[in-house]
């Protein structure tokens, strides 16, 4: 990884240092006149044999002191240094230093965000092969604080914030961006229990780990900046992965059972409360009907009574009569003479025969 | 004319070549020990241009960044006899360079010295502290003290160490077996607990539900009954005081409707005696009177 996308140097910002500056194909387009116009001057100016040395020796170091020319991008900070010393950093825009071998330049992109991902799968082979000697343990996995082994998998962003320290400060700053990172990771996991690590604590476990970070690279001044952690992955372990499904699947259990009682429960109260509702308004029905009755029946009888009072005896014999007449209609008679009381028939009352007649 | 200006030329570059030899340059990176002759002369600690005696003195460059010791993976035993292996690195800075270069001329013999000092140290401290320690409550604290540890005998090189991190602190495979049966466990507990609680919690809202629905059911049939009683008293006292007028035309009149419902019809055989009361005008001819 180079320090700057322009340069594509090596780890060692000094070891083409020299060679920086702009060339020849950096000037102006326009030098070539100014040069030319500067030569006539001069030939006017100093008149006789001095001519064509001074002039040649003129133009060196004018275009010697051109290369001291350079540019900051604005995503960029350039580091200047006199015979190696730090001397100054410089913003955006068009700057001069001293030329070669005086001063030199190291430009810094400090805008760019860097990432190293810890525990991935597609970085395993490269990345962290390089910082940890041949591990043997696996490094995505992590003890927690309930004695339990959890899986995360990781990414830091980072940033460089100042150029001079990051050049400066540490040998090797990028490993130490993910020295720090494991290393934090490792710790606040360390602290919480494994539900709560693969649940609902990321985002806050990811804050810490940023500030813990942070924190010690601030410690090391290293100019660095982390943006943000990000957990890509947090699982339990391939080993165990099915105890925890189990668990999530208990719970669905739960949720259902729940879900099914409330269903009855909905079903069997409305039912209840139809069933009540039928109850009382059949109650009120009857109540209905029976007073209803009873008013009418009240009514009939006064009706009919005022009427007897005016004429108690008629009345009574006519409504006897007509009781007679219409029960009497209706039905089979048998009149038979007999002793008093009737004594003398009941004897001959053939009732079975009677009864017989009613079946068919 | 032409023979000075020879040999005023190769003067310069005479002089050139020695001014550059009696220069060099200290990079911000880096500290210079000057050596004359092969001793020890003086240090140049701050970086830039820096004047030597051309050929006697000779500098010898050492690192001035903060160094990264990562050191190898080490199986230690904590103070609760759980084994554990550990990574961690160390961040370290050259802060006497003629010690650092007199015990150890490269990079490579100074890491391999700080590391023998750094595993000691750790040894030691993680023995005298348990694995939840280790893992959870004091983490940051021995890490801390392992510093302190190497940082004594590091001094005595030349080295003064920043931190120490544990990178990795894990258990050896065959105990990681352990672990994971035991969250095994652990879980089951848990899936069962859940279902268990599904269970009571269903029969707990289906109960409920039923005595709901009982106790409903219930006051719909005593306000229908209340509504019913009442009623039965409505017509009672409306026939009372509408029947009360003439008990004993009431008497008539009612008996009269009861025939009427009870005996008119045509399977009702009817078993008559000429003298009774009904025939009395019947058989005396039309006579009504006695």
């Amino acid at each position: 990884m180079s320090w700057n996308g322009n340069n594509g140097g090596g780890n060692n910002p000094w070891g083409n240092g020299g060679g920086r500056g702009p060339g020849g194909g950096n000037q102006p387009p326009n030098i070539d006149e100014v040069i030319k116009k500067g030569q006539e001057q001069l030939k006017q100016a100093l008149p006789g044999g001095f001519g064509s040395i001074g002039l040649i020796l003129l133009v060196i170091l004018g275009l010697w002191l051109a290369s001291g020319y350079y540019s900051v991008k604005p995503d960029e900070q350039g580091v200047v240094l006199r015979f190696g010393q730090y001397i100054k950093t410089t913003g955006e825009g068009p700057h001069w230093h001293l030329p070669y071998p005086v001063e030199s330049v190291i430009k810094v992109n400090v805008t760019q965000e860097r990432s190293n991902q810890i525990g991935s799968d597609s970085n395993n082979g490269t990345r962290n092969q390089r910082y940890s000697r041949g591990s043997s343990l696996d490094s995505s996995l992590m003890l927690t604080g309930d004695n339990s082994i959890v899986d995360v998998k990781f990414s830091v962003v980072w940033n460089i914030r100042e150029a001079d320290k990051f050049l400066f400060n540490l040998k090797n700053p990028e490993q130490a961006v993910a020295d720090v990172s494991k290393s934090a990771m490792r710790e606040v996991v360390g602290q919480n229990k494994i539900e709560d690590i693969i649940t609902r604590l990321r985002d806050s476990i990811e804050r810490q780990v940023q500030t813990k970070v942070q924190e010690t690279l601030d410690g090391y001044a290293s100019g660095i900046s982390i943006r943000r952690v990000q957990i890509s992955a947090s699982n339990p372990p391939d080993e165990v992965v099915e105890a925890f499904r189990d668990v999530q699947r208990a719970t669905a259990d739960r949720e259902r059972a729940v879900n099914l009682a409330d269903a009855y429960k909905n079903e069997i109260i409305p039912q209840a409360n139809g069933e009540a509702s039928q109850l009382t308004q059949q109650a009120e029905a009857y109540k209905a009907e029976v007073k209803a009755r009873a008013d009418g029946e009240a009514a009939r009888f006064l009706s009919v009574y005022n009427e007897y009072v005016k004429a108690k005896n008629v009345t009574r014999k006519r409504i006897y009569l007509e009781t007679m007449e219409e029960i009497l209609a209706g039905m089979d008679k048998i009149i038979v003479e007999g002793g008093k009381n009737g004594s003398g028939v009941v004897p001959y009352l053939p009732l079975n025969e009677l009864k017989k007649k009613k079946e068919n | 004319m032409k023979t000075k200006s020879i040999i005023s030329l190769i003067l310069l570059v005479v002089l050139l070549f020695v001014g550059s030899a009696s220069l060099f340059v200290v990079n911000e990176t880096q500290q210079a020990i000057v050596l004359r002759l092969g001793q020890m002369n003086r240090l140049e600690m701050n970086a830039g241009l820096h004047f030597k005696l051309p050929f006697v003195e000779e500098v010898v460059r050492l690192e001035r960044r903060m160094l990264n010791l990562d050191a190898a993976e080490t199986e230690v035993v904590a103070a609760d006899q759980n084994r554990l292996i550990v990574d961690s690195f160390a961040r370290f800075k050259i802060v006497d360079p003629l010690k650092a270069y007199q015990t150890a001329r490269s990079d490579q013999g100074r890491s391999a010295l700080l590391e023998r000092i750094l595993m000691s140290s750790l040894q030691k401290v993680i023995a005298e502290n348990t694995m939840p320690d280790i893992v959870t409550n004091k983490r940051a604290e021995i890490m801390d003290r392992i510093a302190v540890v190497t940082n004594e005998n590091a001094k005595e090189v030349g080295l003064e160490i920043i931190d120490v991190r544990l990178k990795q602190v894990e258990v050896p495979t065959n105990n990681r077996e352990k672990i994971f049966q035991q969250m095994k466990t652990e879980r089951e507990r848990i899936a069962r607990e859940q279902r268990a609680l599904g269970q009571s919690e269903a029969v707990t809202i289906r109960a409920n539900a039923d005595r709901e629905a009982a106790v409903i059911r219930a006051d719909a049939r005593r306000t229908a009954s209340i509504t019913r009683g009442e009623a039965d008293a409505y017509a009672v006292r409306v026939f009372a005081e509408a029947f009360g007028k003439d008990e004993d035309f009431f008497e008539f009149y009612r008996t009269m409707q009861t025939y009427k419902k009870a005996l008119g019809k045509s399977d009702t055989t009817l078993v008559l005696s000429p003298d009774s009361e009904f025939f009395k005008l019947l058989m005396s001819g039309g006579k009504v009177k006695k």
